[in-house]
């Protein structure tokens, strides 16, 4: 057999591979568009609640506190005093956490030789880097507002970890959601 | 007990080994159709183990998906030098190449020699050479050999002999968790440990002329950036800032370090000169600016931004500062920029509908293609002869090591045997 007659095989079995690859070749919805599917699939309703449909407003407001509580059960655990938790590639404060931030604040008014450390985190999807820079954005977030409040700059010092110290390691909304966090940490 | 609670990191050199992790296996998951036939012959005088010269030979030009490797069961005859090679079997078995050599002791001196034989041309041996070798050093003169053979048909460099870095974490988060900065053979052989830390460790990048591997470590609940020398391990910090000290990328001539710090409040592109420490500001303004990376002739940087609006984008600026050129306009999620050796492209993390893949700009002329099938990527990182990249990737619930080639026809997997592999860094030499 001669070299030509190797390229013609060649060229028939790469148009064969290539008209295979292109059905084949299908990407994954979202994190976010598999999850529902996946949870609807398998409990039909929220537990406990036959009036609220699954995707309403209402069915959406209570799974998101729902996840909330669990990323602070997790939390708890961790021995972490106070965390706040932020929507996908945002950094702005949520209202609902502003009551905890200033009552740190208060506390540490109050106690001036304490200090916290505010570690800002991401969770681990896309660029290991720009999360880090997400992270501190969010820390950055958190220290405003405990300086608005008055708390002297030595009392705190601010970190990124980015997405290398993840709250849970799940990889589906749920779990992104706890990752993307602040935790205000006491030091002695 | 107390003492070993106080050792937080370990630093290490070449010398102390990795013994509980083997090689990443190779295991190729796409190939193409252009690949060429080759036979290896088991060379005359070899154990015929792993680390035998045709057996390492055999490997890297299978794992880089260039070569059809003819398996050696379906060989009819195995001949040592090429008078004794009858090239119309060998042209009756479909080969184009054939490789056969011996392997000779002599004391601890081993004498090694090959030949490189095209089946059908009229020059018959391309390639002819002797080594002298010892027992230590016979796996870098195959991955030698390798490179050759590569040159010699692909008409390209070979990068069978250059080395990676990456980060290991073992152990589950809690205290057993270590973070551990690894360098290892291309093909993922010889794996040793730089540094174990119980903090994270990011962003290990090669200085041009593979001596030193500059990263970031968080020992101390800090960030600070280290700049490492890999045959000594001696290493200095370079910058400890409040806030960020990330994403350290060394100029093409290894005297400066383009740096991501924090210090203003922003997130921001500066350059230190290490013979000085001098730093310089590239970029200013409230958006997040990181990922730093140099092009291949010193005059620019690309880095991510959000300046935009849209999500991360890649930018370019001078490597003095000024003005800033956007790059990438594709979608909404551009990241991780690295230039191909050529400066003609870049390789970069792109993310659609969730999918995170890795995804090449030809900056010529603004064509994007994505690379990869996988759909959690990360890190991106050139080979130095532009031909493969690497990158991070998940595979069954940990994080792997992938390998593309720079046309996207060819995708391999190094799957660690223990822990998640991320952050992966391909050596310039």
């Amino acid at each position: 057999m001669r070299k030509g007659q190797w390229l013609v095989i060649g060229m028939v079995a790469g148009a064969l591979a290539l008209s295979a690859c292109s059905t084949t070749k299908k990407k994954n919805n979202g994190a976010e568009d598999q999850m529902f599917s996946q949870e609807e699939g398998r409990t039909g309703r929220m537990a406990g609640d036959t009036s609220i449909e699954i995707g309403s407003p209402e069915w959406l407001q209570l799974r998101k506190q729902a996840e909330r509580n669990k990323c602070e059960m997790i939390a708890a655990v961790g021995g972490v005093q106070q965390h706040i938790f932020f929507e996908f590639d945002m950094s702005n404060v949520p209202d609902e956490s502003m009551e905890g931030i200033h009552a740190q604040s208060q506390y540490l008014l109050s106690h001036a030789d304490t200090k916290v450390r505010v570690e800002g985190n991401a969770d681990d999807r896309g660029s290991r880097e720009y999360n880090i820079a997400l992270g501190m954005r969010r820390a950055n977030a958190v220290v405003a507002i405990l300086k608005q409040d008055g708390v002297p700059a030595r009392q705190i010092e601010a970190l990124s970890y980015g997405a290398e110290k993840p709250m849970t390691t799940g990889k589906e909304e749920t779990s992104y959601r706890c990752n993307r966090r602040v935790d205000i940490v006491f030091l002695k | 007990m107390k003492k070993f609670m106080l050792i937080s990191v370990v630093v290490t050199t070449l010398c102390s080994t990795l013994s509980s992790l083997g090689a990443l296996d190779l295991e190729l998951t796409q190939g193409f159709d252009g690949a060429i036939p080759i036979a290896v012959v088991p060379f005359s005088g070899e154990a015929g183990d792993d680390n035998a010269i045709s057996n390492v030979v055999v490997s890297d030009l299978s794992y880089c998906g260039r070569f059809r490797v003819m398996a050696k069961n379906k060989m009819t005859q195995l001949p040592h030098a090429v008078e004794s090679v009858n090239k119309s079997a060998w042209q009756q078995l479909g080969m184009d190449n054939l490789v056969v050599g011996k392997v000779e002791r002599n004391g601890n001196k081993i004498h090694v020699t090959y030949q490189l034989i095209d089946i059908y041309g009229k020059e018959g041996v391309l390639l002819d050479r002797t080594f002298t070798a010892d027992d230590r050093n016979l796996r870098s003169l195959a991955h030698h050999i390798s490179d050759q053979i590569y040159e010699q048909l692909i008409g390209k460099k070979g990068f069978f002999s250059t080395h990676i870095a990456y980060v290991l974490i073992q152990g589950n988060e809690g205290p057993l968790k270590r973070y551990n900065l690894i360098v290892a053979d291309a093909d993922g052989y010889s794996p040793q440990k730089l540094l174990v830390s119980k903090e994270p460790i990011m962003s290990p990048r090669w200085s041009f002329d593979g001596k030193q591997i500059a990263y970031v470590s968080f020992e101390g609940q800090r960030a600070s950036i280290y700049v490492q020398n890999v045959m000594t391990g001696a290493r200095r910090v370079v910058a400890a800032f409040p806030g960020i000290n990330g994403a350290p990328a060394w100029s093409p001539d290894n005297s400066k370090l383009a740096m991501v710090l924090s210090k203003s409040g922003v997130p921001k592109i500066y350059v230190m000169n290490l013979s000085t420490n001098q730093l310089t500001q590239i970029t200013d303004g409230f958006s997040i600016d990181t990922e730093p990376r140099w092009s291949p002739d010193g005059k620019s940087l690309i880095f991510t931004s959000n300046r935009s609006g849209s999500g991360p984008q890649i930018y370019q600026v001078s490597a003095f500062g000024g003005s800033i050129k956007r790059l990438t306009f594709n979608g909404n999620y551009n990241a991780s920029g690295n230039f191909t050796p050529d400066g003609k492209s870049i390789v970069l993390l792109h993310q659609e509908e969730g999918v995170f893949s890795i995804g090449r700009l030809d900056l010529t002329n603004s064509h994007f293609q994505i690379l990869t099938d996988t759909t959690r990527d990360q890190s991106p990182s050139v080979a130095p002869n532009g031909d493969m990249l690497l990158y991070a990737t998940r595979h069954n619930d940990r994080q792997v090591l992938g390998m593309v080639s720079i046309d996207g026809r060819i995708q391999l997997r190094l799957p660690a045997q223990e822990g998640d592999v991320r952050e992966p860094a391909w050596s310039t030499l």
